[in-house]
């Protein structure tokens, strides 16, 4: 059981100012109803104070109702009447009777008032985690609408360039590769374009490309010039631009011919 | 400098992205460095944060008034206001009550992550003759008895647990703070906490209340209490079941700091208009300086 379980009642002093007026008013209904119950039943009212006393303030001031209970009740109502020196099996019956009956009922009240705040405040930590959940997927809702709009506008921004060979996310599968490069790139079975071109790139530039794709703090945009071997002996080195752009989103490769601006 | 010292040291990451700079404030006699793990995500996250050391409150000082606290805090506020367009403010246990009181000064203050909120000391861990210190720091007994810290130490945490208690019996302080609270200590943390709670309905500020329900040193009561009576339009509070008082550093801190992080988002994005106020109400202030470090 969680130790704050035990927090359940109301706090302060005031509980057992309630307890003595509990006891007061106990005590007063006893009395009044004397003629009829004579000796018989003597803490009866004081057993049905403490009981609601521990219901509703906890079992401290309860003990209370129940400690000012058993000598008024021995006193006043338990025969020969206003007199302590005399006891009998009646006086026992009340002296450990009455606190026994009582106090087994307002353990177990206590125990169930207990369970009940356990139950309560695990309530509210599953109320809290659902509200959590519901905040987190809202979110996850908006950041994925977000990459579908920049893939968009990617795809966009690629159809209409003829000068962007190769746009990829890092972390991310996304990768756009142009048909040029594509008929210049190794052409690897079953793999993705950034190990094509990873095996077509001399040494030093495939490192520049795998270093910029493992990069993990966004530094800003930056860029490097690489140069790509043609399938075609004859021809000249194709010497292109390869940029970074780090977004709310991801990182992005753009590798480009930068003899026009793009975008 | 000495360990003690190394805790005493101020966390400030100047740089926002977001314009938006967050105060966080330490429990009584405490240090900032229980606040690290939140300041650093927060900071990752595009908030300027700053968690000083107080004086007069956190670890190693001798206790100063609830006021001086108050102003201590008002002027850390005031020099990140006048820095960042917009200033939310977190705090820890009694660190949380100064918010509050932080809040009732500075109308204009955008939110508050209220973690662990601490107005009466009514925890597992408090011995049931707590409420009797009111009469007896009326009396000589004031400077000999002190409340000292025991196992958990605010921590469900087992091996940060037993590295604090380490600490605790070698040196008498860790980063969670002091082994034991003077009586001036508590004197002073309930003045503050009767502050608050006769102002607390003038409070206005959006508030995040993140409270265990197993704490060992205040119920959740507290946040109840703050949540039910605190007149801020946009009120949220979390109850979390596997960590202690010390929220930002046990085993849920990674729930906090991201609560904490949503929650100042969703004021600077809900509340524009609180910050073209508040813009026009710094200017219109009695100008302060501003330590170099400040300026972004």
């Amino acid at each position: 059981m969680l130790n704050n379980a035990r927090s359940w009642a109301p706090r302060g002093p005031w509980r057992y100012a309630v307890a003595l007026i509990a006891a007061l008013a106990a005590f007063g209904a006893r009395e009044l109803m004397h003629p009829v119950l004579e000796a018989h039943m003597p803490a009866l009212f004081f057993t049905i104070a403490a009981v609601l006393v521990g219901f509703f303030m906890g079992i401290g001031p309860a003990i209370l109702v129940v400690a000012i209970g058993v000598p008024v009740a021995d006193y006043f109502f338990v025969p020969p009447y206003a007199n302590f020196g005399y006891f009998d099996k009646e006086d026992v019956i009340l002296f450990v009777g009455f606190p026994a009956a009582t106090l087994l009922f307002l353990g177990m009240i206590e125990w169930l008032r207990r369970t009940q705040h356990e139950a309560k405040l695990f309530a509210e930590v599953a109320s809290s985690r659902h509200q959590m959940l519901l905040r987190s997927d809202k979110r996850r809702r908006k950041a994925e609408a977000s990459h579908l709009i920049s893939d968009r506008l990617l795809r966009q921004f690629t159809d209409g360039n003829a000068d962007v060979l190769y746009v990829g996310k890092v972390g991310s599968s996304y990768e756009y590769i142009s048909e040029s490069l594509h008929q210049e790139i190794a052409p690897l079975e079953g793999e993705s374009a950034s190990e094509r071109l990873m095996a077509t790139f001399f040494d030093s530039d495939a490192s520049t490309f795998a270093a910029a794709f493992e990069q993990s703090s966004d530094e800003g945009t930056r860029s490097w010039p690489v140069r790509l071997p043609r399938r075609n002996p004859a021809l000249s080195d194709l010497v292109c631009q390869l940029e970074r752009f780090p977004t709310a989103h991801g990182a992005y490769l753009i590798m480009k011919i930068p003899s026009k601006a793009v975008g | 400098m000495n360990e003690q010292d190394g805790l005493m040291q101020d966390i400030f990451h100047p740089v926002s992205s977001r314009n938006h700079a967050v105060l966080l404030l330490h429990g009584l006699r405490s240090t900032p460095q229980e606040m690290g793990y939140l300041a650093r995500s927060l900071a990752k996250q595009g908030f300027a944060v700053h968690a000083p050391y107080l004086i007069g409150y956190g670890l190693g000082s001798p206790c100063a008034t609830s006021v001086e606290w108050r102003e201590q805090v008002r002027t850390h506020y005031r020099k990140l206001t006048s820095a960042y367009n917009s200033v939310s403010v977190g705090g820890l246990c009694i660190g949380a009550t100064l918010a509050l009181a932080l809040a009732v000064e500075e109308p204009e203050l955008l939110a508050l992550s209220l973690l662990s909120v601490t107005l009466n000391y009514d925890g597992w861990t408090i011995p049931w003759y707590h409420w009797m210190l009111n009469l007896a720091y009326k009396t000589p007994i004031r400077d000999f008895y002190s409340l000292r810290e025991r196992s958990p130490y605010g921590l469900k945490n087992a091996v940060l647990r037993a590295k604090v208690a380490k600490s605790m019996h070698r040196q008498g302080d860790s980063e969670i703070g002091a082994a034991s609270l003077s009586m001036h200590h508590i004197f002073e943390a309930r003045a503050l906490a009767r502050y608050v709670t006769k102002n607390i309905a003038t409070i206005r500020a959006d508030c995040l209340l993140i409270h265990a329900i197993d704490d060992d040193i205040s119920t959740t009561a507290n946040a109840d209490l703050v949540y039910s009576r605190v007149g801020s339009q946009r009120r949220r509070k979390i109850f979390l079941d596997n960590c202690y008082h010390v929220i930002t550093m046990d085993n849920e801190r990674d729930l906090v700091a991201r609560e904490t992080q949503y929650f100042f988002e969703e004021a600077a994005e809900l509340n524009p208009k609180r910050f073209n106020e508040s813009d026009v109400r710094l200017g219109t202030r009695t100008p302060h300086v501003v330590p170099l470090t400040y300026r972004k």
